[in-house]
């Protein structure tokens, strides 16, 4: 079978029909349809060639060495099957990308390496030699390497690289929409889809009830969710529902968007637990004549339920989105390493390259940034308002970086899907345009938000065990941001996406003119696209179960959502929610120190009629208050210190905000990510897995083994699973010194998460923690046991004297 | 004693560099070997002591307002600030440390006045914890292809090298003495590691007294014979880890290196690792990065790529993959040497030595390895390392770059070291302490002068008690990456700036959770838990046994089940890492000084 299409193809031109040279129509009435090859193909997926006996380099967390298989190239992705790799059941749910595959949309350039030369094939290059060695450099900073042994056919190592290089780049307006049909635009794809279930776990804010939600986890009062933008009439780029202070009514508030560039008006993002709330704005629309009713009202939307605000412009002391975009270009090319390059950097000017591009930099301006934007909100009577010109990207950024930093929930799974929800997607982040898939606008595209995945990244690299996230899910989310298939990263806004989406209900009447906001070529519904939520469409079972820490930390999602933690509501909360719309102080947050400057506020500063007075009265009570404020800022430092040089942080600080270490030696390169390709990169990494993730395997094994004492040794042939008690508080509190444990060989091994060498159950104390079956790739049913409640899960909650009630 | 110029001063502040915290304000007491501060606040009375053999510079700044402050640097990196309320005590206190941090001779060392209660037979079972005779026969030699020789006995050929020594067969005393002549110091080519597996060996030598075309009969014999104990290959690399000019111009002063045309069948290679000289100013340069007070990424990119650290260490690493490849790839034994053959050649051959053999990655394959290619083969311990008063052109961070290759390796095969950075950081704060004698003097012969067997202790068994702290949770002997031969990549991003080292005492630089730490705290309960099983199932069956014999109603199966069940008050400990985090994090950063 793999040797019979040696023959049958000759290809001379390759011209993007793709009708002429499917090699093999997949049946076209099922899904479970596999090709004859052993590829797994999707529903209408035609394979466009394929090469045999090739070898495919691996790297990374997999350990160096050559994979060998079979390499396809199909009119969606370039796919590699394994020579060993298990036949995929029949009846399982699609997956559009393998371990191995690569989307077509997301390769950047094809190299072919020959005996004496490397070149670069493009759709217009005609190859002149024999490829050996073929490597796809790829937009999300991976590097593929696949070996054609000279037993590959050399017609199929020659046609698979024309092939490749011809069907990759979606470079003309309709390849986008062409690649997705390619995808999903199958009748059963499309069906499937349909079918999908949105992850209840998730907070979609997408509608009203979304919102009220968020309002009531965080314990936010005063505000309400208004639906005045329902029909995006007052601000097309921003969501239908908006949260903003409860005294405002909808008439009143319809009037503030007018003062607001693009009508983005003061809307609330969270609450801190201990009283302040986070808002986000954009800039102030100047030229504007404030009415007086309007300043009253400007005022309230601006101060929410509080006495003090302290308005932060992101548009100083932070990178721009082109600073970004230049900084990331010049990552790439320092880390991918391209061969077919003439110039490489030389080893000892590494690394002044890397602080030439500047990237480190911007990593740590936001985390600093954000970190004082954190120290000001533990005060619990600051509104605090990011401000920046557009409030479309470094507001997303910094107001989730905030929210990460201290509040628990962001950090668990859902918490962190709800939080790009709320402060990316739905809040009108320009995605289409700032990761540019159509190559249509080169002048708005900027990685904002691959910034802000750095900037998780190093967050958790200081603080694993605070994230119930892994690096692992980090790394999924910045590739995906390079497959152009999901909803999420395929619109500016909320309102393009409704119209693209299916998801949202159809019954908004399009006003004047919603057609041409739409993205060019893009037909509204066809084919309906997925949220990139969905990982299932995207990772094996395997892959997903890496993406979570499976010890809790001490806020997971099974504990009460992070809420008002118990935390005293501040009086003056209250009293400022009761009290009339007195002209509070504002500050502005900038280079680490707080001043009111008077041109802060338009209306005030004197473009105001009456205002100008008051704002005269004011001065001195606000330069009154501003030492006090100024101290909370510097609070942190000092503090952190004291508390380090003492007691652990952790002690202290488990629930406390993840303030990040930012001197030089503390921030560094996301290794994983961008250093997957590099050019010498063999076995950088043989640790089977993150420490983190092993201690949580240790704990979870000494909490499976401490139940299966208590349950006593009758029971002690059951599953696992029979065998975790019903009550594992009780059995954790006796993990005391005194305990005994009883094992018993023959039972079943604990729920395992990663594949490992099997290995007799107990051999040794060394082994003891690397031996385990290969109970991995259980049913389907097997994650939720180990990681939706589990028992173990709400094991380190209780941590402390508190064990035992 | 009679140094000390006052023992006490009060109302010392001490200065916290990195945090903005308020200084300390305590009392510093001065005593024969280490400075010690104890702070006022009346419940905590935290202490911080400094060695005195620790110290590298003290420097008096002008004095301010405050008072008259006073700045030690330690070998260790560690930088302490004083605040002195009088200029004359501040001046007395200089004085004073000035002196007892440079002694002049080896009886003021500390090693001598260190007393831990250890009874004068266990301290002499210590020196004899390592072997290297075990080690040499761990290897496979002597075999019938070398021997050991004692033409060295009395250190009469060559004074800086051990003993005992271990050359091919062929070597007869005759060339064995000849060589040493026409080489550098008398370190004639000897034997540092054999691979017993394909005969090939890494040896070690001085520069050969060549000039520019002296040659010597009984070297050329020399080199050939240890080629022709390496039965199965046609050559042999001759390795100079200078950089080639250094070694022309040493051809000038009349020693230089072998000309291949001299000598048969071997393959001659220059390394290129720098001298003493520009690694020590290297050092500095690294450091006064790591002092900046809040460096940009700019000021600590660019400060870390000028100082060229990384780049010399890369250089050593290097160096040892050289030989490691042609070790176990060709097959070929290698002769190593530098200048003198005690600071380059040491690095490489251990370097070497720890990519080939796994054994070197086990706690007490590393102590081994320090013994064999830095103790025994004359690493010049103090005068690189400033242990008395001497030539400061001496001093060289020479074992610290070699340390430094092993972490940098650690950090590229986290599974492959059966010790951890803790162990490394120990190790190098002893070879500065002076506490144990084994890092003193400049040779073995000198060590035997001074008697230091009879009267100091000895570092290796002391961490080999305290092993429990220096095992790497993650290390996976089974592993196949651990296996063998490691080759690590020497792209320019695997070498990092190593923070736990040179940045060790600032607490505020410290990553604020140890997964690793966490790890071992619980890996060693879990130990401990299970050989608490096994006393309780050794007790249980006994129970059992005894039961039978009386005759009596079996264990039921429950009762068993209750028996062994605690009871649920006993809630003292739990396996959250929480709990843990007291016992890791006391444990860890705080090093003796």
């Amino acid at each position: 079978m793999l040797t019979g299409s040696k023959t049958s193809f000759k290809i001379r031109q390759m011209v993007p029909e793709f009708k002429d040279k499917i090699l093999s129509p997949s049946s076209l009435n099922s899904r479970n349809s596999r090709d004859m090859f052993g590829l797994r193909c999707l529903p209408g997926e035609c394979v466009l060639q394929r090469a045999v006996l090739v070898k495919k380099k691996l790297c990374g967390p997999d350990g160096g060495g050559w994979l060998a298989g079979t390499l396809f190239c199909t009119h969606f992705r370039v796919a590699f099957v394994p020579e060993d790799s298990p036949p995929a059941e029949d009846n399982a749910d699609p997956v559009l990308l393998g371990d191995h595959d690569v989307a077509l949309a997301s390769i950047e350039k094809v190299v072919a390496v020959g005996p004496s030369r490397t070149k670069v094939v493009t759709p217009n290059s005609s190859l002149k030699f024999i490829p050996e060695e073929l490597v796809l450099y790829c937009r999300d900073l991976r590097v593929m390497r696949f070996l054609f042994d000279r037993l590959t056919p050399e017609v199929q190592a020659m046609e698979i690289t024309c092939a490749i290089a011809k069907t990759y780049q979606p470079l003309k307006p309709g390849a986008l929409s062409y690649f997705q049909k390619a995808a999903l635009g199958s009748v059963e794809m499309k069906q499937f889809l349909s079918n999908r279930q949105q992850d209840p776990h998730v907070n979609w804010f997408e509608g009203a009830a979304d919102w009220e939600r968020e309002l009531e986890r965080t314990g936010a009062r005063g505000w309400r969710v208004s639906a005045v933008n329902d029909r995006f009439e007052m601000a097309t780029s921003l969501p239908q529902f908006n949260v903003v202070p409860q005294r405002v009514l909808d008439t009143e508030l319809k009037k503030t968007f007018a003062h607001f560039s693009e009508g983005r008006i003061p809307r609330w993002c969270w609450h801190h637990p201990l009283g302040s709330d986070l808002l986000r704005m954009a800039s102030f629309q100047n030229n504007i004549y404030h009415e007086k009713d309007d300043v009253r009202n400007l005022e309230m939307v601006l101060f929410g339920g509080q006495q003090q605000c302290v308005v932060v412009d992101l548009a100083e002391e932070m990178p721009t989105p082109a600073d970004i975009q230049l900084a990331h270009s010049r990552l790439r090319v320092l880390c991918q390493g391209d061969i077919s390059a003439s110039v490489s950097v030389p080893d000892e000017k590494w690394l002044s390259t890397l602080e030439g591009t500047h990237w480190l930099d911007h990593v740590r301006s936001c985390l600093k940034k954000a970190a004082e934007v954190v120290c000001l909100l533990r005060d619990g009577h600051l509104t605090v308002i990011l401000q920046e010109p557009e409030d479309r990207d470094l507001n997303c950024l910094v107001s989730s970086l905030v929210q990460l930093m201290s509040d628990p929930h962001a950090r668990t799974l859902p918490g962190f899907q709800s939080l790009v929800q709320k402060e990316w997607i739905t809040a009108g982040h320009k995605f289409l345009s700032r990761l540019n898939y159509q190559r249509d606008s080169d002048r708005e595209e900027s990685p904002v938000f691959l910034l802000f995945l750095d900037c998780v990244w190093q967050l958790w690299v200081q603080y694993p065990s605070r994230f119930e996230i892994t690096g692992d899910y980090l790394l999924a989310l910045h590739d995906s941001a390079h497959v152009p298939l999901f909803i999420s990263f395929l619109a500016n806004s909320q309102r393009e996406r409704s119209r693209c989406s299916q998801r949202l209900s159809q019954s908004y009447t399009p006003v004047n003119g919603w057609r041409e906001m739409l993205p060019r070529n893009q037909t509204p519904t066809d084919p309906p696209l997925p949220a990139v939520w969905d990982w299932a469409l995207q990772y094996s079972q395997q892959r997903r179960a890496a993406f979570r820490i499976p010890i809790n930390t001490p806020s997971a999602p099974g504990t009460v959502p992070n809420g008002n933690l118990n935390a005293p509501q501040p009086a003056p909360h209250e009293a400022g929610v009761a009290a009339p719309a007195t002209q509070g102080c504002v500050f502005l947050l900038s280079r680490g120190s707080l001043t009111s400057p008077s041109h802060l506020i338009p209306w005030r500063g004197g473009g105001g009629s009456g205002s100008q007075r008051k704002s005269h009265r004011r001065a001195p009570s606000s330069s009154e208050s501003l030492p006090a404020v100024e101290r909370l800022l510097k609070l942190w430092t000092p503090a952190e210190s004291a508390k380090t040089a003492t007691v652990p942080p952790e002690h202290l600080d488990s629930q406390g905000p993840l303030l990040p270490l930012l001197l030089g030696p503390c921030v560094g390169v996301w290794r994983g990510c961008y250093l997957r390709g590099g050019q010498q990169t063999q076995v950088c990494h043989p640790a089977p897995q993150h420490p983190v993730q092993q201690l949580a395997l240790e704990v979870q094994q000494l909490g499976d083994k401490l139940a299966q004492v208590s349950d006593g040794p009758s029971k002690a042939t059951n599953g696992p699973l029979e065998g975790l008690p019903k009550k594992p508080e009780a059995n954790l509190n006796q993990g005391a010194r005194h305990t005994t444990f009883l094992f018993s060989p023959q039972r079943a091994p604990p729920p395992q998460r990663f594949a490992a060498p099997p290995r007799p159950a107990r051999d040794s104390k060394r082994t003891f923690l690397f031996s385990r079956a290969p109970d991995a790739n259980g049913g389907p049913g097997v994650s939720n046991q180990r990681y939706g409640p589990p028992p173990t899960a709400r094991l380190s909650k209780n941590s402390g004297p508190s064990l035992g009630s | 004693m009679e140094h000390i110029r006052t023992p006490k001063v009060e109302n010392v502040r001490l200065i916290d560099r990195v945090s903005t915290r308020k200084a300390a304000v305590g009392t510093l007491y001065l005593t024969a070997t280490h400075t010690i501060f104890v702070e006022n606040v009346s419940d905590t009375r935290k202490e911080s002591w400094i060695l005195h053999s620790q110290v590298c510079g003290v420097e008096k700044q002008s004095t301010t307002a405050t008072g008259c402050p006073l700045v030690i640097r330690c070998k260790n990196f560690q930088v302490i600030q004083f605040i002195l309320p009088q200029e004359r005590d501040c001046h007395d206190v200089y004085i004073s440390l000035m002196r007892l941090s440079r002694p002049e001779k080896y009886e003021e060392l500390y090693c001598f006045s260190f007393n831990p209660k250890v009874d004068k037979e266990e301290r002499e079972q210590a020196w004899n914890f390592l072997d290297l005779k075990a080690e040499y026969s761990r290897m496979g030699v002597p075999n019938y292809l070398w021997q050991v020789t004692n033409v060295n006995r009395d250190y009469g050929v060559c004074d800086t090298y051990p003993s005992e020594l271990y050359v091919p067969k062929s070597a007869t005393p005759p060339i064995i003495v000849g060589s040493s002549k026409f080489r550098s110091r008398g370190r004639f080519p000897t034997l540092s590691y054999y691979c017993q597996d394909n005969n090939a060996s890494i040896c070690r030598s001085s520069q050969p007294l060549s000039g520019f075309s002296a040659r010597c009969l009984e070297d050329e014999q020399m080199l050939q014979a240890i080629m022709k104990a390496n039965p199965g290959s046609e050559f042999m690399y001759v390795v100079d880890t200078r950089p080639k000019l250094n070694a022309m111009a040493n051809r000038a002063a009349g020693k230089g290196y072998e000309n291949e045309d001299n000598y048969s069948n071997i393959k001659f290679q220059f390394i290129g690792i720098e001298n003493i000289h520009v690694m020590r100013n290297s050092l500095q340069k690294m450091l006064e990065v790591c002092e900046l007070k809040s460096p940009s990424m700019g000021d600590f990119l660019w400060g870390l790529e000028n100082s060229g650290w990384l780049k010399h260490i890369k250089a050593v690493l290097e160096a040892g993959i050289f030989i490691a490849k042609a070790v176990s790839e060709e097959a070929a034994s290698v002769l190593v040497h530098c200048s003198d053959g005690w600071d380059r050649t040491a690095q490489a051959c251990s370097v070497a030595s720890l990519l080939l053999d796994p054994y070197y990655r086990t706690l007490k394959g590393f102590m081994v390895l320090i013994e064999r290619d830095w103790i025994s083969f004359g690493h010049k311990f103090s005068h690189r390392y400033n242990h008395l008063d001497g030539d400061p052109k001496e001093v060289s961070p020479v074992i610290d770059q070699f340390i430094e290759c092993v972490w940098q390796l650690m950090e590229q095969f986290p599974c492959a070291f059966e010790y951890n950075e803790r162990f490394l950081i120990h190790i190098h704060n002893h070879i500065y302490s002076c506490q144990y004698g084994n890092f003193m003097c400049n040779s073995q012969k000198e060590r035997r002068d001074v008697r230091i067997r009879e009267r100091t202790h000895s570092l290796w068994t002391h961490l080999w008690r305290n092993r429990a702290d220096f095992m790497n949770p993650l290390y996976r002997a089974d592993h196949s990456q651990t296996q063998g031969v490691l080759r690590p990549v020497t792209a320019p991003y695997c070498f990092k700036f190593w923070r736990g080292m040179y940045n060790r005492f600032e607490k505020g630089m410290h990553p604020r959770q140890s997964a690793v730490d966490f790890l071992m705290a619980v890996k060693e309960e879990t130990q401990q838990l299970e050989e608490e099983l096994a006393t309780h199932e050794e007790k249980i069956a006994k129970l059992e046994k005894q039961q039978v014999k009386n005759n009596k109603v079996m264990l039921q199966p429950a009762d068993k089940g209750k028996h062994l069940c605690v009871s649920p008050s006993d809630t003292s400990v739990a396996n959250t890492p929480q709990d843990y985090t007291g016992n890791a994090v006391t444990r860890s950063p705080e090093w003796p000084t």
